[in-house]
């Protein structure tokens, strides 16, 4: 008897000093190592260059309701009664009742992506897990990347998601198809924030950034290239470009990568 | 002994009810002051000075932001490796340099925030100084590329590395006030310095 007990305590022990090693690990957890790769932009100097993409870990879902609300009663400066105007527009969490929902009336939402969050919102629950946001092209590669689950191309995916309203409550996170590198609902579900998404030079007075705007639709040879699938990024592109860091939209929530550590 | 327990005792009783009678209730006080104007920030909750980026200037001082206020920046970003439209930024902000009215001459200080943190780092922007002819109240800044990422949101610049290192960018300038909050942004070159004038004008000290 006491030596079972001793076991048990052994155990525990050993539990509590394995511990720090899975926070080690901890940025991999529920992610997946994304490989490096070749990925032409959309938009370019140089049309139709591609651009090295280094490995490095992306989570397989987006970041829902219920992660986010825990960052916030860790963070209460992003709460939705306290958040800063320059950081989150008013309609921040507008989804959410109160500052720090209770369990009666988060139940549907829960395990939704979390949406209504800024850019900056969106980075600094990042920088809290120990993660960041992906980068444009790196969000682009794996959005590119054929279903694994679904037969349709996933440019049908696509557009057949965005001619559809946006529901009123979001599905959960995994509900729509999986990519082949085990990646869920990179279409289908919410748009997501990109770490530089103002890294996209299509707006602005083109007499006064003539220099900058060549990169522009109408200008370049982005026209006479558009296929089904540039169409889409067409979307997703202009979308982003009229963004702004503080932006709040119903339908736009994130998820988190990581560096690869060697 | 069990005197000095006693003792002990009532000092902590005594030391408590004080506590609760004074110190205690101003402190539950401050919380609920806190409560009620969560939004008011001491910098006002507008102001760019709640980032918390760390910035190295031209002399090879490391500043955060907030060490501007109380004065009026005028913010543009830049890199110095550009040849075609940081020139022009640095003329439009000489421009605006030379119509401030003489009583705010020394309120007014000019920024320039450089995109390139991999090679704008402090002998780069001396040199870029010394090479624009910047006086005393122009600085400099080199910053990590989170901290660059977060300010070029706030200023409304938008910027893409290119391959070999240099950077396609807005141009722009933005105003602040002396709290740090955004009195006024003026997108694209060559534009009439009269808006900041009048705008510099009227804000508050």
């Amino acid at each position: 008897m006491a030596n079972n007990i001793f076991r048990k305590r052994a155990f525990i022990c050993m539990l509590t000093l394995l511990a720090p090693v899975s926070v080690l690990f901890g940025a991999v957890k529920d992610m997946v190592k994304i490989p490096g790769g070749q990925y032409t932009p959309f938009f370019s100097d140089v049309p139709g260059k591609s651009t090295a993409i280094k490995p490095f870990y992306l989570d397989i879902k987006a970041v829902t309701n219920a992660e986010f609300l825990l960052f916030v009663k860790a963070n209460p400066r992003w709460a939705k009664s306290k958040v800063s105007i320059i950081f989150a527009d008013n309609s921040y969490l507008k989804h959410w009742k109160g500052d720090f929902p209770n369990e009666d009336n988060f139940s549907k939402i829960k395990d939704g992506p979390v949406t209504n969050i800024s850019w900056y919102a969106a980075t600094a629950y990042a920088r809290w897990k120990g993660k960041r946001l992906p980068t444009l092209n790196e969000w682009e590669y794996v959005g590119n990347i054929a279903a694994s689950n679904d037969t349709r191309p996933i440019e049908k995916i696509i557009l057949e998601w965005y001619s559809k309203p946006t529901p009123a409550v979001l599905p959960p996170v995994g509900s729509t198809f999986k990519n082949k590198f085990n990646v869920y609902d990179m279409h289908g579900l919410i748009w997501e924030w990109v770490s530089d998404f103002n890294s996209i030079i299509m707006t602005g007075d083109s007499r006064s950034n003539s220099a900058i705007n060549r990169d522009l639709f109408c200008a370049s040879g982005a026209l006479g290239a558009v296929d089904k699938e540039n169409y889409a990024a067409f979307m997703r592109f202009a979308f982003r470009s009229s963004l702004q860091g503080k932006y709040t939209v119903s339908n736009l929530g994130f998820r988190c990568a990581s560096d690869i550590r060697n | 002994m069990k005197k000095i327990a006693i003792y002990f005792f009532f000092a902590v009783l005594i030391f408590q009810s004080a506590c609760l009678l004074t110190g205690c209730e101003s402190s539950i006080k401050q919380e609920q002051k806190k409560a009620a104007d969560i939004s008011e920030e001491p910098l006002g909750s507008a102001s760019l000075y709640q980032t918390k980026g760390k910035w190295d200037n031209q002399y090879g001082d490391t500043i955060s932001l907030s060490k501007l206020a109380g004065k009026i920046p005028i913010i543009s970003m830049v890199f110095t490796r550009c040849t075609f439209s940081c020139p022009r930024i640095v003329a439009d902000l000489q421009a605006i340099e030379q119509a401030i009215p003489v009583d705010k001459k020394d309120k007014v200080v000019f920024v320039l925030v450089s995109f390139d943190s991999d090679r704008d780092h402090t002998a780069e922007l001396k040199a870029f100084t010394k090479q624009m002819n910047l006086n005393k109240s122009w600085m400099v800044l080199h910053g990590n590329d989170d901290d660059v990422r977060e300010l070029s949101m706030l200023l409304n610049v938008k910027y893409k590395k290119q391959e070999n290192g240099d950077f396609t960018h807005s141009s722009g300038l933005t105003l602040l006030d002396t709290k740090g909050a955004i009195a006024i942004q003026v997108d694209g070159l060559g534009k009439d310095p009269k808006d900041i004038i009048d705008k510099i004008n009227i804000l508050q000290n």
